[in-house]
């Protein structure tokens, strides 16, 4: 099997680059406020927690359970997006990145409606996905969202989604043998 | 403890070599970056497998620097921030733990590429110091002792054989393979079974293959898969002759003017050791052998290990091609078609090389090999394919195309190998701003390819997509890329005659030291139109049996 660069890990490279390096200047320009934020304990707490909880309802909403099939919550996303935010295997810079976007979303949500994206309506999500699908930060907010859907939807079962296989069921999906029972123990030092 | 040899490495360019000498009944020591796994370790996990660095480091502890043209310019950039992961398996066993085991042996044009057809501008080809026939017994050996099933038909570019067949027949085939025959049939192309480095059935402690569907990219859990792990290393072990040291990442090789002396490396624990050795075997995949050379730079060595003729690093090449596919719609075939179509499991073990030679501008030159196989069953890959319709879809557009991809079609797919042509723009170097988590320089990889290898590409892509026309596949397309497919990786300390454009002998000794070797695929100066992996394996038992020989002499005087 041939490994090529747009196969490796589903990345689409070229725009992740580029995206990081406009996430680097900007965040050069957010600096100050963003670590006067991180940096008081009690804010530290409720600006985190908001950007977890604006992650899981952009899933809920980009993968709304319908006639169709599936949603985020029948495949339990929550647990899914708990597990990859403590996954030591994934870099501290990615998972900066996509809480950043969630920050990054709720900053719109807030421009654009005076609301926190939590409050909006299904149609003012629908059109704020809209909009920010035409920026390179929310193309990539979208797809690393889509992309952990896609883990939860697909992953074994011991990662905490896709129970009983239900996601391997609705895509009539092989998922192969013998399927993990445990989740190894990653070492490295983050 | 002073050990015979000591091997950087432990994949299919290091096992042979170990395999062989303790089996001879020398002391050798395997140092291995990755730890130690084996096959009861191994599942069908995509996230773990495929989706995270579990197997491979993580980029931000190890990577890469990979300069890329840009606007004329060469821009070199950090994996970590690319997400391009240059790392194809580092644990005992190596890359082989996780390849398809597509087994191709190169033909006798291979080995004289200039003499046969000629130099081509902007590219370094050069004939190899050995022949075919030098490389026959171990293609052979290779069939025996890792285990290759397959069946022999003849063809315009069936190489020369000592043995009439395999040993093992052929794995499973599905439905589609004879499908795929009649389409050839048709258009008077002659389809080759796909020789595999997996066994059909049990042999000693390696079961058969069991058929779950998911070879490449995955560690094999019956043992079936010839790893280097499992068919050698495994082996070796129960001579009593063999020590593999894992998580043990080699740092630097310390030498005097004509010999190395010590290797250091650093344990899982982040303790600094060093290991004496008679023999030194470096054998750590391409790019990494080559930074390794590059990083044990001392006194007598000022531009790195076996590297004053600054040939270290130069002329890496990958295999070039693309890949391409077609669709069939399971409401365009009868109920009994359809079902065969679905079933996942049996392999497709169907190669074209009608084309191993090919004509461009009335003139003759090296081809390829195109190989066919199912798109990979890994679910989560696949839907992702899904996430774009021009645009980036979700809810319930993309729910229609998820279920459309997954339920209403399988997709065939072929891979093409040929040729990437040495030139002066792909090479290793080393770059001493970006450090891995132990603090060495890492490899800078220029990844520059030459046109030519397009145009042979496209030109047989063609060939590829008109056998799947006439199967009846819909949709049909191919890619031929410039971009390196980064688990196919030789060259950068290439054999040869001359110490003043190879860094090693047609033994793969370094010309500069008395008893250093580089056995992967680095020592390939072109790599053949077939994946690499059978001539790295029949490489090392070459060598093996060089090192052998050097050591019983020295016993017996």
């Amino acid at each position: 099997m041939i490994k090529y660069k747009h196969n490796s890990k589903g990345h689409d490279l070229k725009q992740n680059t580029l995206a990081r390096r406009a996430f680097l200047g900007t965040s050069f320009l957010l600096g100050a406020a963003t670590l006067y934020w991180f940096n008081q304990k009690d804010k530290k707490v409720r600006l985190y927690a908001n950007e977890t909880q604006v992650l899981l309802h952009s899933a809920y909403h980009l993968f709304a359970h319908s006639e169709l099939g599936l949603g985020a919550k029948d495949i339990h996303i929550a647990s899914y997006l708990a597990f990859v935010l403590k996954d030591k295997r994934i870099m501290k810079s990615d998972r900066d990145y996509f809480l950043k976007g969630a920050y990054w979303l709720e900053e719109s949500a807030f421009e654009t409606y005076d609301s926190s994206f939590l409050n909006l309506s299904y149609d003012q999500k629908e059109r704020l996905f809209q909009n920010i699908s035409k920026e390179r930060w929310g193309r990539n907010y979208i797809h690393t969202t889509l992309g952990y859907i896609f883990e939860a939807l697909l992953s074994a079962p011991i990662y905490g989604s896709n129970i009983d296989g239900i996601g391997w069921k609705w895509l009539e999906h092989n998922p192969g043998f013998p399927q993990p029972q445990f989740i190894e123990e990653i070492t490295y030092e983050v | 403890m002073k050990y015979d040899v000591c091997i950087v490495g432990s994949g299919a360019g290091a096992a042979p070599v170990a395999y062989e000498l303790a089996n001879a009944g020398f002391k050798v020591l395997v140092l291995e970056k990755g730890a130690h796994y084996q096959k009861e370790d191994f599942f069908k996990d995509e996230v773990g497998v495929c989706r995270r660095s579990t197997f491979t480091p993580r980029l931000d502890l190890e990577q890469h620097v990979i300069e890329d043209l840009e606007e004329e310019v060469w821009v070199g950039t950090p994996t970590s921030q690319s997400g391009w992961d240059f790392w194809n398996g580092n644990i005992v066993g190596g890359s082989s733990n996780f390849m398809s085991g597509y087994f191709h042996r190169m033909k006798p044009d291979d080995f004289r590429l200039k003499s046969k057809y000629g130099e081509i501008k902007g590219a370094n080809v050069v004939d190899w110091p050995i022949s075919y026939k030098d490389l026959e017994p171990y293609y052979d050996k290779v069939e025996k002792v890792v285990g290759v099933s397959g069946k022999v038909v003849k063809h315009p570019f069936l190489e020369p054989r000592s043995s009439e067949d395999f040993p093992y027949a052929p794995t499973h085939e599905h439905a589609i393979s004879s499908w795929f025959d009649e389409a050839c049939k048709e258009k008077g192309f002659n389809s080759i079974p796909t020789p595999r480095a997996v066994l059909p059935y049990s042999v000693g402690d390696r079961d058969g293959c069991e058929y779950a569907g998911y070879c490449g990219s995955y560690g094999c859990s019956s043992g079936a898969k010839g790893s280097a792990r499992e068919a050698l290393l495994n082996k070796a072990l129960k001579t009593g002759n063999l020590t593999i040291l894992a998580n043990c990442f080699v740092k630097k090789l310390h030498s005097d003017k004509k010999r190395v002396h010590s290797a250091e490396y650093i344990t899982k624990d982040g303790q600094i050791e060093k290991v004496e050795a008679r023999l030194f075997v470096v054998a750590a995949q391409a790019i990494e052998s080559s930074r390794l050379l590059l990083n044990s730079k001392n006194r007598h060595f000022p531009y790195g290990l076996a590297n004053n003729s600054r040939q270290v690093g130069e002329n890496l090449v990958f295999s070039a091609g693309g890949s391409g596919e077609g669709e069939f719609y399971y409401e365009d075939l009868d109920a009994y078609s359809a079902n065969a179509l679905k079933e996942i499991g049996p392999f497709v073990n169907r190669s074209l090389q009608d084309w191993y030679e090919l004509e461009i501008n009335k003139k003759s030159h090296k081809g390829g090999t195109i190989d066919f196989l199912f798109e990979h069953p890994n679910a989560i890959s696949r839907a992702r394919r899904a996430m774009y319709d021009g645009d980036i879809v979700w809810g319930d557009k993309l729910k229609s195309r998820l279920r459309h991809h997954f339920t209403s079609r399988r997709v065939f797919s072929f891979e093409i190998f040929c040729d990437w042509l040495p030139t002066n723009d792909c090479f290793v170097s080393l770059d001493e701003s970006v450090k891995d988590r132990w603090g060495m320089p890492v490899a800078k990889v220029r990844i520059g390819a030459h046109p030519h290898d397009i145009k042979v590409g496209e030109k047989i892509a063609l060939k590829a997509e008109e056998l799947l026309k006439e199967m009846g596949a819909k949709n049909i397309y191919s890619s031929i890329s410039s971009a390196p497919p980064q688990n196919l990786q030789a060259g950068g300390c290439r054999f040869g005659n001359d110490p003043k454009t190879s860094v090693l002998d047609k033994n793969c000794k370094a010309h500069e030291l008395d008893n250093l070797y580089v056995s992967d695929g680095s020592f390939m100066p072109t790599g053949g139109s077939v994946p690499f992996t059978w001539t790295i394996y029949a490489n090392a038992f070459r060598v093996a049996d060089v090192l052998v020989k050097r050591l019983t002499a020295k016993k017996d005087s």
